[in-house]
């Protein structure tokens, strides 16, 4: 017995003897920045997938020509110092920087930008389609880099701004490493941009180094590393966080735990261009208009909004998010709840079903719970199903077992609203995700993507956002906030709201 | 011998066949969307339906799986979707950080179920509190278990690593992929430390459930055994405690705990999954979620050959070991 209390003793000496010497070394020390990502980066190679998590880090190995500014969705240059358009709105001409080299040290020269864009346009690329539209491109000398549509498209220069952008990408690997693949494999986990940091490790699950560039051609960043941990637990990074091993959560820190943030803490709450919304199954329950009238007027967030999200959340004003589109007049929902009781009992027992995807889980479930309890004061009994993110898009393949109502919070390509409407709202769009169709919508959206009159243009979207809601098929719901937690000491985040859960790498820095 | 070994083999590639089957059948029930999800949420449909055909899943079924089974044939189990390596590749990266984590487990569960074993066959006083602490473990779930161990330990007296595998700033990626072994390779003790410091927690947490299980099989095993005439014998011959004990009990009672310790196997792959995700350790744990979230079937599939042939295999070590210690039960 006494042996064991001695090796007990011995341990606990150990141990704290280890604790110790943990506690006593910096944590990365003071230039080093230290995230986490709930998961794996898939890819790199800017040309190859949308991702969230890594944009952040995406954008300071990679840059493209223009860009939104910080808090903002107002465009300007990046590697581009100056862009013109043609009177006819078909010619683009952008002047690019002089002194920008890729992290081999290599000029970077108008001949690599085009590269990059042809590379961008090859159709088994998934983000080609980006620069459809294009008629022809070029680079005349190494400082001007031309495109040609072959319409008018306002809202190209997004499409360029946007975090999944072309981005310009060195001939170390367009070229040296192009393999058969152009590149894919090798810019899979490796990285030759302009940023101000390049990708020194990239290791599967576990972390990705960023180390600063010292021939940026623009301000030097403050932290000479980004050390970007996976760590797929959010309970275990905000741990991390209050421990200092970590300097900031991007996502997912819960909701009902921001308004008391231990001490050390602080939150950047800024709008994001992803609207909360409700998509109708209008092919089961909710195929009567009535009964339509009388849910909507149960999920109306003003009986939920502030009990769910405090004032992380603003009622939606159209189904554009905020930061988008400013809509003049608020969306008005029915509010009599008797003569939605009385519809109800009218019809007959009706039953739905609530439905998100597992990924969004966090912000959803707390919707769909007020959502539950608010229909079952009308009479309906509602029920919540969570599917796999990977099903979201075959819910239209079988619209009888897709759930009645869909809630989601998806991130259009960019923050012009002809996006929105592209990836939304347009018959086949590819988040249509209950095969609306609607002739009218189709030709107004035709006709607003070519408007160059912002304040005629936003008035056509407006009306096509009255129309989807008339028709009770797509309903705003909220702007919610994009909310970042970090520790105080650090400062300049520089924060877009077209940049879902990033920060900028390049301008934080440390008090 | 050999008899054996090739009946075991022939019994794996049946069970890989049917494994298969039903992973390919059911990949055709589930209405998951490789092709979007290998194109993004917002790709127009018209470039998804080209990635369709471009991935072979407008084929059907039948013509799908035996291509899949031709190039398993060759080491060919695809291209994940979500990390756009090969399978193989990927599998290789991962799977030695579950295999540490899995080995070192099995370790100390089987050690401190034979310390458990032991000292509840010495006698009744501490039969009676280790009984208590086996309820206790049994009745816990394994992640309630990692998190208790994980705020205690790391976040309420710091002195172990809440998560991962090695402190970054020691993280060298060596030829095996096996920190413990790449840092004696190497000659770093520090590595060495390191990640044994972080393999602590989460291989606690799983050989947990193992003790108990192997404790409480080797216990009633010994019980008997302790109670044969020939250990009686072998006291009247003057033999320590010790000897007793290790040349004639614990060989004859490790039958059943070795039993046991196979179905504790598949048990410990299971739990993989829950302990790799609350210890943020990136095994084919992890691997398998981030597959699962992004539709990579052929991901899927390659973990679940993988674990399938892991634990066939160790079901066959085990009956060899078995037979081995007790040459009357012979290989069938």
């Amino acid at each position: 017995m006494q042996r064991i209390g001695r090796i007990v003793i011995a341990l606990a000496a150990l141990f704290a003897m280890i604790s110790v010497a943990r506690a006593t070394t910096p944590a990365g020390g003071v230039k080093v920045l230290r995230v986490a990502y709930n998961e794996d980066v898939s890819t790199f190679d800017p040309d190859d997938a949308i991702i969230l998590f890594g944009l952040d880090a995406a954008r300071v190995l990679y840059e493209g020509l223009v860009q939104y500014r910080p808090g903002s969705t107002e465009i300007e240059g990046w590697l581009a110092k100056s862009w013109t358009v043609s009177p006819d709105g078909r010619t683009y001409t952008f002047t690019l920087r002089d002194g920008v080299t890729f992290h081999d040290g290599r000029p970077m020269t108008a001949a690599d930008v085009l590269a990059s864009f042809t590379r961008r346009r090859s159709p088994n690329l998934p983000l080609s389609y980006f620069l459809d539209g294009i008629q022809n491109m070029s680079a005349p000398d190494p400082r001007t880099f031309v495109i040609t549509m072959t319409t008018q498209q306002p809202a190209f220069i997004d499409r360029l701004a946007s975090p999944w952008a072309p981005k310009v990408i060195g001939p170390g690997a367009l070229v040296d490493h192009a393999g058969k693949d152009q590149g894919v494999g090798w810019l899979n986990e490796h990285a030759d941009g302009t940023g101000p940091f390049s990708l020194v490790e990239f290791t599967r699950g576990q972390r990705y180094v960023l180390r600063r560039n010292p021939s940026y051609w623009g301000a030097p960043p403050y932290f000479e590393k980004i050390e970007i941990l996976i760590v797929p637990n959010v309970g275990q990074q905000m741990l991390m966080l209050q421990r200092g091993e970590l300097d900031i959560l991007e996502h997912g820190y819960p909701f009902d735990q921001l308004e008391r943030l231990p001490a050390g803490l602080k939150l950047d709450a800024h709008d994001a261009l992803s609207l909360e919304m409700a998509y109708f199954n209008r092919t089961k329950a909710l195929r009567d208009p009535a009964v339509r009238e009388a849910v909507l007027t149960a999920i109306n967030p003003d009986g939920w909004l502030a009990d769910a999200f405090g004032h992380f959340a603003t009622k939606a004003r159209s189904l554009y998010p905020k930061a988008m589109l400013g809509a003049p007049e608020p969306v008005r929902f029915p509010t009599d709840f008797g003569a939605a009781r009385r519809i109800i009992a009218g019809a007959g027992p009706i039953s739905l079903e609530i439905g998100y995807t597992d990924e969004e889980a966090p912000v959803q479930q707390r919707v769909a719970e007020f959502m539950v309890s608010l229909l079952k004061q009308i009479g309906v009994v509602a029920t919540v199903r969570v599917i796999p993110l990977d099903q979201e898009s075959s819910l239209i393949n079988d619209l009888q077992h897709a759930p009645d109502i869909w809630l989601a919070q998806d991130y259009p390509d960019a923050a012009h609203p002809a996006t929105q409407v592209g990836v939304f709202f347009q018959t086949d769009a590819a988040l249509n995700l209950f095969g609306y169709s609607n002739p009218q919508v189709d030709s107004l959206a035709a006709r607003a993507a070519e408007m160059t009159d912002v304040a005629q243009r936003d008035r056509t979207y407006v009306a096509i956002s009255r129309i989807l809601f008339a028709d009770r098929a797509f309903i705003p719901l909220a702007d919610i906030k994009d909310v970042i937690v970090y520790r105080d000491s650090l400062v300049d985040l520089n924060t877009r709201p077209a940049l879902p859960w990033a920060v900028d790498y390049g301008t934080i820095r440390r008090r | 011998m050999l008899l054996y070994l090739a009946k075991r083999a022939a019994g794996l590639v049946g069970v890989l066949l049917a494994m298969s089957v039903t992973l390919f059948a059911l990949q055709d029930i589930i209405p998951a969307d490789p092709a979007r999800a290998a194109m993004g949420p917002n790709a127009p449909r018209m470039l998804v339906e080209a990635k369709r055909r471009d991935m072979g899943l407008d084929q059907s079924v039948v013509t799908r799986y035996c291509r899949y089974m031709r190039n398993v044939t060759r080491g060919d189990l695809g291209e994940s979707v979500h990390t756009h390596n090969p399978v193989v590749r990927d599998l290789a990266h991962f799977m030695p950080a579950s295999m540490e984590l899995a080995l070192t487990a099995l370790v100390l569960g089987v050690s401190f179920g034979g310390v458990l074993a032991m000292a509840q066959a010495a006698g009744p006083r501490v039969d009676q509190a280790l009984r208590l602490a086996l309820i206790v473990a049994t009745s816990a779930p394994i992640f309630l278990v990692g998190l208790l161990l994980s705020l205690l330990f790391w976040y309420r007296l710091g002195w172990l690593p809440g998560g991962g595998r090695i402190t970054p700033d020691d993280f060298r990626l060596g030829p095996t992929g096996f920190m413990i072994l790449d840092g004696i390779l190497s000659g770093q003790g520090r590595l060495v430390a390191n990640a044994i410091e972080h393999l602590l927690l989460p291989a606690l947490t799983l050989a947990l459930p193992i003790a108990v299980a192997i404790g409480r099989s080797l216990t009633s095993s010994l019980l008997d055994v302790y109670r044969q005439s020939y250990i009686r014998t072998a006291r009247a011959k003057g033999l320590t405690e010790l000897r007793v004990l290790l040349h004639h009990t614990l060989r004859n009672a490790a039958g059943p705990a070795l039993s046991m310790l196979g179905l504790q196997v598949a048990v410990l792959f299971n739990n993989l999954l829950i302990v790799e995700r609350l210890f943020s350790w990136p095994g084919l744990g992890l691997y398998t979620v981030q597959a699962f979230a992004a539709a990579d079937l052929p991901a899927v599939l390659g973990v679940a050959l993988v674990v399938a042939v892991t634990y066939l295999a160790t079901a066959a070590v085990i009956d060899v070991v078995r037979a081995i210690l007790d040459p009357r039960l012979g290989l069938r």
